[in-house]
């Protein structure tokens, strides 16, 4: 199966930057896949988020989404294969309404007014979106306004999503409605899946998901690139690279919480990664009755 | 002594709301407290900060009723001058507190602006410079900088004029763990070496745990405890639909199912456990 998303030796150097800020970075998303791209700051992250989404043109090295290079591509055929979400949602947020930032990017795309309302209300079921659907996005709190700033670019049913820093400002409960979401797009049932919707059934996505939360990554991620430096400092999966300590503390990243306290405690780290599982409860009650 | 902090059955309702953003809340926290304010988007944490600082309603128009005194001055009445030599804030979007053209004399206006001498103005702002880690920045324009080094730049100029009431609301959501530690070390050395009482509102409960001792956790309106961190984690553990507690005292409610008192840090899980710390917090 091709690879969605193929990054080949990318590299990109600002104008007038000493040294580049992505390096010779190579690798591949498939589709239904989640990939969560995790560094400290300045390592590159936001960098490489935007030349996936064809936002920034590499100067070495070759961006592929489903086989093609988006050298070869127009912006807004680029725009129909890759959605990206910005860290802060007021540099995208551009209508005056939710509806009509909802409708924008449908409309973009050439389809008529009927499938962009189909859309419109589809994407604001999905996102609890449809009581502010008149409501100015300014108007609205920092987490609300965040979810409109993703169900907008989802609107689009890009193959390929891009998600830079999408927890932030959120709380646990809103991280988990990400999470359940992120999942349900990603396994192919669609965020907006309802029997009676006469759209076409949309496809698996490809996540990518650039992140500072190791707990969140933990949470959705198959697999992990750590960056450091502008360069891939690892590349592999998720649940163990998360549990990896000193490569994690290499790339200058702290291990999520219950990773280290199972580091502490000189049990399996991995069993820290995706949260309270029984496992990990097991092993510190155990802890605690021989202490 | 009265606390710096004195809240009296504060009530606020913004103009069409159906239920009061903040409910009949009273607390006081006084010289040198960290008290972080968490609870669920719509608990009314930013309310509250705002309502401190007479933002609420002079600026955000709202009916506020019940009484706020901070350091005796009543933010409803008393001039923004007068507030500002005693209490700062940072907004959840710092990009727009920022107003200079450089680092350097955005965190020399507020300085500024309370008619500090001149040749203290360039020691304080050369010392936050460092301390901030901004140093390198100091001719850049701040709206060119990162979100993460925005937000350092914003909470900066709030530390720079010394208050004794400094409230953040999320100064952490756009920052890695690494300069999120740095951004909440600074607001704690604040409240440890200079007495300032320091409240931090914010959803990153894993982060807030090394650094709040006391908590006061909000819930449509209302606060639901006021206690010592590990007493409020349980408390929040008990009540699955107040809000997620940090990971670690998550976990520690599930290993000890109704205890009184939970870890919330590595260190403290292990010395809950009894056994020596293996690995450091940070």
């Amino acid at each position: 199966m091709t690879a969605r998303v193929e990054l080949r030796g990318v590299s990109y150097t600002y104008p007038g930057a000493p040294r580049p800020a992505v390096a010779a970075v190579s690798a591949s998303v498939d589709a239904g896949e989640v990939l969560a791209v995790v560094g400290e700051s300045g390592s590159g992250k936001s960098t490489l988020a935007r030349l996936i989404a064809g936002l920034l043109r590499p100067d070495a090295g070759s961006v592929r989404l489903g086989g093609t290079d988006l050298r070869g591509l127009r912006p807004r055929d680029i725009a129909g294969r890759a959605g990206i979400v910005f860290q802060h949602p007021n540099h995208q947020l551009l209508t005056s309404s939710v509806r009509d930032e909802l409708a924008l990017g449908p409309r973009n795309l050439g389809l008529d007014a009927d499938a962009v309302a189909a859309r419109v209300a589809g994407t604001a079921r999905a996102f609890r979106l449809a009581g502010v659907l008149d409501e100015h996005p300014y108007r609205l709190a920092l987490p609300v306004r965040r979810r409109v700033a993703v169900a907008a670019i989802v609107a689009m049913r890009p193959p390929v999503l891009v998600l830079d820093e999408p927890t932030a400002g959120l709380d646990a409960a809103e991280i988990a409605d990400l999470v359940a979401w992120i999942r349900v797009a990603s396994g192919g049932t669609g965020p907006d899946a309802d029997p009676s919707a006469s759209a076409a059934a949309p496809m698996p996505v490809s996540v990518i998901v650039v992140t500072h939360d190791l707990r969140f990554a933990g949470s959705i991620a198959d697999r992990l690139l750590v960056l450091r430096g502008g360069s891939v400092a690892a590349h592999g999966s998720a649940s163990a690279l998360l549990a990896d300590v000193d490569a994690l503390a290499a790339a200058g990243l702290e291990p999520p919480p219950l990773v280290r306290l199972a580091e502490a405690l000189r049990i399996d780290p991995a069993l820290g990664v995706a949260g309270p599982g029984d496992a990990i409860v097991d092993a510190v009650r155990a802890h605690r009755g021989a202490g | 002594m009265t606390p710096l902090v004195a809240v009296d059955g504060l009530t606020v309702r913004y103009p069409g709301g159906a239920s009061p953003a903040l409910d009949d809340v009273s607390f006081t926290a006084g010289a040198g407290e960290v008290v972080g304010v968490v609870g669920a988007t719509g608990a009314g944490r930013s309310t509250l900060l705002r309502a401190l600082l007479g933002i609420v309603p002079r600026l955000v128009p709202a009916d506020v009723t019940g009484s706020v005194r901070v350091a005796g001055l009543d933010p409803r009445t008393t001039g923004v001058a007068d507030l500002a030599r005693v209490a700062a804030i940072v907004l959840d979007d710092p990009e727009t507190q920022l107003s200079q053209l450089t680092v350097e004399e955005e965190l020399a206006f507020g300085l500024e602006n309370l008619g500090t001498q001149p040749a203290d103005m360039r020691h304080r702002v050369a010392q936050m410079l460092d301390a901030a880690g901004l140093a390198a920045f100091v001719s850049r324009n701040p709206q060119e900088l990162s979100g993460g080094e925005q937000q350092r730049l914003a909470v900066a100029c709030a530390l720079v004029v010394r208050p004794r009431l400094l409230l953040l609301d999320e100064p952490v959501a756009n920052l890695d763990p690494r300069s999120g530690h740095a951004v909440l070390e600074l607001a704690t050395a604040l409240a440890r070496d200079a007495g300032a009482t320091v409240l931090i509102a914010t959803n990153d409960v894993d982060l807030l745990a090394s650094y709040a001792s006391r908590l006061l956790v909000l819930g449509g309106g209302r606060v639901l405890a006021d206690n010592d961190a590990g007493r409020a984690w349980a408390n929040v553990a008990a009540h699955p639909g107040w809000m997620a507690p940090p990971a670690i005292a998550g976990l520690a409610a599930r290993v000890d199912p109704g205890a009184p008192w939970l870890p919330s840090t590595v260190a403290e899980a292990t010395r809950w456990l009894g056994v020596e710390r293996g690995a450091a917090d940070p």
